[in-house]
């Protein structure tokens, strides 16, 4: 159900503050790599720049933003082919993992590094709320196939937590 | 003429030789055990066909992967698809022959069917039991002989050399579980019961043990309005809750290994209770500093749970909750004695005769197996391990039969494009 | 007894059902226990691990200064529908159904239902257990595929996959 949209007058800035804490979670959850997060967010907002600037209206903001956030993160995930098999994880050492201190961050982060950046992607917009059609339209799952492409995830997640001995409930 | 029937005497010998003329044992004793495919065997399979039900799912269980396989005296193989119902039948050279269904004398094919688990009498094949607790045999062919009617269900059968069948099985009675082993005669469908645990009844429900009667590590707490809801605490390898024993069948004996305790009771064919030994392997006891240990963490996780169950309001949850952290935190002070490590997972039969005992590993692919040679006294004589390089092995007594020293196997080859299954035959080479 | 598939009891539970299937569903679930069972496990997954990954964003950096070269003061057109950060998906209104299960131990519940209504499809549970689906013994026992069997009070045996 679909709201009339409304159009508000913002200014570069605002758009940058409203948005950078969380498409920069978006990009930690899928690249793991504070850095590169940073490097990945900053370069969305520079495209996001040069299209506003070119007088280009960009429909659907919060899609757009995190959409091409998941795309980038994607795209290099691939590159490095970052996601790692059980053995290699065990084995890496203390300081490659999550550079955050918390027990608990990091074994959600290892959690993440053992699924595929698609099923990362939709489990993040799922964890801070999106609708099913929100979720296909940023990550390019098919809409049909989204609650399917969920749950999976969601099998994945939890049965890594418990593998680490971290239970779901 | 004399002449060549001693010709054809000695050529008929020749072929039943088993693989290897070495005894298995002595092969195991070497410590590992390589699984080498036989290449002459399962050839011209198209594998994708073959195996074509292998992708079923359910939900997200990719449920095709679980096959099972069973050998006929001619030395064909039966394999089983679960939630199917036809049965894949292979010649003795691996080649596939056809798809078959169970049938009735009129020739309906049975809607529903259980796996092909063995065969008695040298000519019928019987089957698991199902949910309504019937057992059905069958020829070599599908066309159904027999139906044994067992109220309840079954998780292992066993046949026995004088025909007849030994069963782990479940049932309901009085309102508490019930888990027994039985003896079954296949001819007059009569069951003799050799042992047996019964579970919690109604009765045990609604009373409250006082805590010097309560075991440790299990928590329980019944609702106002009936029922309850329970919580037990185990450690790595073992389990406070119950687990079946493991059957096994050695020559004249039934063979029951407890998983829990590592116990190995011995009856004769008759169901007389011969002897109570230990399965011999040594594996450290879980101490008591690592029982505090893992208590604590789980007192942590209890305190964090949430509990609702339907109908049941949180007040009660939670005051359930409470009476679990009162007990652990009781039950900290309680530990006085170490607990042995039980690791038994299943049980294979060699063609030799030998019960190869698994364990739980702590690693994936560093099975280990202890073998118990049962001719004479019987007992322990190595400790000894699977290898194998070109299959990811899947260690259980439905994927790996023995049959004249070979092992005929369903397992998953690796770097398959398309369905990984196969049926395989392995020679076993010592290290 | 045919049971609801996990996927749409994960949508249901999302609010993502269409009205008719929401009403299939609601159906269903009234007589059905093993369903409602497992749609409280479904949500408490989903509760679960949200919760965790939304701490796992306490990482909070210092918002970084926008690049020289940029305009932070662009007015910018922005049509947008209302799903933004502060809007939720609804979800429908569940009595709350999970119930803690330790994937480490195998854990029995027995209830005893006292059926409100008898109805020939209600399946009184009479015992819950974690089993092992096939064994393997070349693989930990933590690692080994379980399923939850559910006897039921006249011995039938259902396994949720």
């Amino acid at each position: 159900m679909l709201t009339n949209p409304s159009k508000r007058l913002k200014t570069f800035e605002d758009i940058y503050a409203e948005n950078h804490a969380r498409l920069y979670r978006l990009a930690i959850r899928m690249v793991e790599d504070r850095e590169s997060a940073s490097d990945i967010v900053q370069e969305v907002f520079m495209a996001l720049y040069e299209r506003l600037n070119g007088g280009t209206v960009v429909l659907y903001l919060n899609t757009w933003l995190y959409r091409v956030t998941i795309n980038k993160c994607t795209d290099q995930l691939n590159r490095q082919k970052r996601y790692r098999s059980l053995e290699e994880v065990k084995d890496t050492p203390a300081e490659e993992s999550s550079q955050d201190g918390s027990e608990k961050s990091q074994i959600i982060q290892l959690a993440l590094g053992l699924m595929k950046p698609s099923e990362r992607a939709i489990l993040s917009m799922y964890s801070e709320g999106f609708s099913y059609k929100e979720i296909s339209d940023a990550t390019g799952i098919r809409f049909t196939s989204v609650s399917k492409t969920l749950s999976r995830s969601l099998d994945k997640m939890e049965q890594q937590l418990k593998k680490q001995g971290y239970e779901t409930y | 003429m004399k002449k060549s029937l001693i010709v054809l005497l000695s050529i008929a010998l020749t072929a039943a030789l088993p693989a290897s003329a070495q005894k298995l044992v002595e092969l195991y004793k070497k410590g590992t055990i390589h699984l080498v495919p036989d290449k002459t065997f399962a050839q011209g399979n198209d594998w994708n066909t073959v195996f074509h039900s292998y992708q079923d799912s359910m939900g997200n269980r990719n449920v095709g992967a679980r096959k099972s396989l069973m050998l006929l005296p001619d030395g064909s193989v039966i394999v089983n698809n679960t939630y199917r119902n036809f049965y894949t039948k292979f010649n003795a050279q691996g080649k596939f022959v056809k798809e078959f269904n169970l049938k009735s004398t009129k020739g309906k094919v049975f809607k529903k069917t259980e796996p092909a688990l063995g065969v008695i009498n040298g000519n019928t094949i019987y089957c698991g039991i199902d949910n309504p607790g019937n057992m059905y045999l069958m020829d070599f062919n599908g066309n159904w002989v027999k139906t044994l009617k067992l109220n309840y269900s079954s998780g292992q059968i066993v046949a026995l050399p004088n025909n007849k069948l030994v069963t782990v099985g479940t049932s309901i009675n009085d309102g508490a579980i019930r888990n027994f082993v039985s003896i079954v005669n296949p001819v007059d469908n009569k069951e003799q019961i050799i042992w047996e645990h019964r579970g919690l009844g109604t009765k045990v429900l609604y009373e409250n043990p006082s805590s010097s009667e309560r075991a440790l590590f299990q928590y329980r707490y019944q609702f106002k309005s009936g029922g309850s809801i329970s919580y037990t605490v185990d450690f790595d390898g073992t389990s406070n809750w119950y687990m079946d024993p493991i059957i096994a069948n050695s020559g004249n004996k039934i063979l029951l290994a407890f998983p829990e305790n590592g116990e190995l009771w011995e009856y004769d064919l008759n169901g007389t209770l011969l002897a109570k030994k230990r399965l011999g392997w040594t594996r450290e006891s879980v101490s008591i500093e690592e029982q505090k240990k893992t208590l604590r963490e789980e007192i942590e996780k209890v305190k964090m749970m949430t509990m609702v169950v339907p109908r049941i309001t949180k007040e009660e949850l939670e005051e359930a909750r409470q009476k679990y952290l009162k007990e652990m935190e009781e039950d900290l002070g309680r530990i006085t004695k170490t607990i042995p490590r039980s690791s038994l997972s299943t049980v294979i039969k060699d063609s030799d005769g030998n019960l190869l005992y698994f364990e739980y590993p702590k690693e994936k692919d560093e099975n280990v197996f202890h073998v118990w040679v049962y001719q004479n006294a019987g007992g322990f004589v190595c400790e000894s391990k699977f290898v194998c390089e070109d299959y990811d092995l899947i260690i259980n007594p439905s994927r790996m039969v023995f049959k004249n020293g070979y092992l005929y196997s369903l397992q998953n080859v690796k770097g398959a494009t398309g369905i990984p299954m196969r049926l395989v035959r392995f020679k076993l080479v010592g290290e | 007894m045919r049971h609801i598939d996990s996927d749409i009891l994960q949508k249901y539970l999302d609010g993502e059902v269409s009205t008719d299937e929401k009403t299939g569903v609601e159906a269903h679930l009234t007589s059905c226990d093993i369903c409602s069972f497992r749609l409280a496990q479904l949500q408490g997954r989903a509760e679960r691990i949200k919760r965790l990954l939304n701490q796992n964003s306490d990482v909070e950096v210092v918002l970084p200064p926008l690049p020289s070269n940029i305009n932070g003061k662009l007015s910018v057109n922005v049509s947008d529908f209302s799903a933004s950060s502060e809007s939720r998906v609804k979800r429908p209104l569940l009595k709350r159904w999970t119930i803690g299960l330790s994937a480490a131990c195998l854990i029995g519940m027995v209830f005893l239902y006292k059926p409100l209504v008898c109805r020939s499809e209600n399946q009184k549970i009479v015992r819950m257990q974690r089993e092992i689906v096939e064994v393997d013994a070349n693989r930990p026992y933590s690692e080994q595929e379980t399923t939850l069997s559910i006897i039921d009070a006249e011995g039938n045996v259902t396994y949720v996959e």
